[in-house]
């Protein structure tokens, strides 16, 4: 199969950044239509994309778009992979600001922001909660996560908590997979 | 990615940053700040959301808290990532240059970071270190996160009514129901109800 050119990538990602709604289960569609329906990826490929982009930084359905993007044409199509399926968030998010900081706004949009504010409350709640899920295992985690926390409503700058949180693992983790391995090679 | 595609990279992100800044200055520092928050906003994009409110509300005060949550609220009625938050930031401060500026300054860094560590994934997967130290920042943003759950709830839950609110919402998002369904009913029952 050839490789499809920047410009079709580019199409491609569009469409599937203007459908992308509603988080983490986009995942399940995005590998649908670039595993099953185009094959542009194979099973194990987008799975080592994932592991990869689960631990760097930045939105993972973007970076996995960037890396589908990158497999199969390199920079060119990593960047043309990224901006179609950003371009379509970023119109409308664009479009609803303006909207948004008009000056006279109605006051049902402001009753309405009321509404759409307990919204995202509940929004962030459950994202502590299925984050923590999957990050906080073990007392480590839930201890890490403590001092984060106590050390954000002391003010510290919140490079230095992540920074701490980082070097403080090294030694905790260490210890929790020794722990795990010798209990592991204890039994026959 | 070969020498001059970094050459470039390197040269797109002092323009994004220093091109601006004699344009406007504040869209420049704006920028320098975003490419920075999006380096650190490891788990996905929703980590960027206690990074913005700790940064740019918090220290730098560009906008108010009120006006972030909106911003999020916008976020899920757009389709794509979270982090398109960023966009209303930058729509906030420099109104469409803002917009466009913050939304690469954003991604920039996380973009360069994939290709460059794609090609090596295989190594980086090996150092245990770095996997440890990963999962101490991703533990450390919970709690910021919880930091900022608590700055937005004194926000945002002003009354029974909003509190009443939340909790439906989050009963909803725990049954896993649509996104859109949930924002679209909370949408129609606020007009309704405030």
């Amino acid at each position: 199969m050839s490789e499809p050119s920047p410009w079709k990538l580019f199409f491609a990602f569009l469409r599937l950044g203007a459908t992308a709604y509603g988080g983490p289960a986009m995942m399940a569609y995005l590998k649908s239509d670039l595993v099953g329906k185009r094959g542009w990826l194979s099973d194990q490929e987008f799975k080592e994309g994932m592991a990869l982009c689960q631990v760097i930084p930045g939105a993972t359905m973007v970076q996995m778009c960037t890396y589908t993007g990158y497999r199969l044409r390199g920079i060119q199509g990593a960047l043309a992979a990224a901006l179609g399926f950003v371009l379509p968030a970023f119109l409308t998010m664009t479009l609803l600001s303006a909207l948004y900081f008009h000056p006279g706004s109605l006051p049902v949009i402001r009753a309405l922001f009321r509404g759409l504010g307990a919204l995202v409350v509940a929004i962030v709640l459950n994202a502590c909660l299925t984050l923590g899920r999957t990050t906080l295992q073990g007392w480590q985690g839930f201890l890490l996560a403590a001092l984060a926390l106590a050390a954000m409503v002391l003010k510290v700058n919140f490079l230095a908590v992540l920074l701490g949180a980082a070097v403080l693992a090294i030694p905790l983790y260490r210890f929790a997979d020794t722990r795990r391995a010798e209990s592991a090679a204890r039994k026959p | 990615m070969s020498a001059r595609g970094w050459v470039i990279a390197a040269l797109l992100g002092i323009g994004l940053v220093w091109g601006l800044w004699f344009w406007t200055p504040v869209l420049g520092q704006l920028n320098l700040l975003l490419m920075k928050l999006g380096l650190l906003a490891f788990g996905g994009g929703f980590t960027l959301i206690p990074l913005i409110q700790e940064e740019v509300v918090g220290r730098l005060g560009w906008l108010s808290t009120r006006e972030f949550i909106d911003g999020i609220a916008l976020g899920q009625v757009t389709p794509g990532p979270i982090m398109i938050t960023a966009t209303f930031v930058g729509y906030r401060i420099a109104g469409v240059l803002g917009a466009i500026a913050s939304t690469l300054a954003v991604l920039f860094p996380s973009f360069l970071v994939l290709v460059g560590t794609a090609p090596h994934f295989e190594r980086i997967k090996r150092l245990q270190t770095v996997q440890w130290m990963i999962r101490g920042i991703l533990a450390g943003f919970i709690g910021l996160l919880v930091f900022v759950l608590v700055q937005f709830g004194q926000a945002s839950l002003v009354d029974w009514k909003t509190w009443a609110l939340a909790a439906a919402a989050f009963v909803a998002l725990r049954w896993k129901v649509d996104l859109l369904v949930i924002v679209g009913a909370a949408a129609l029952i606020s007009i309704l109800v405030f």
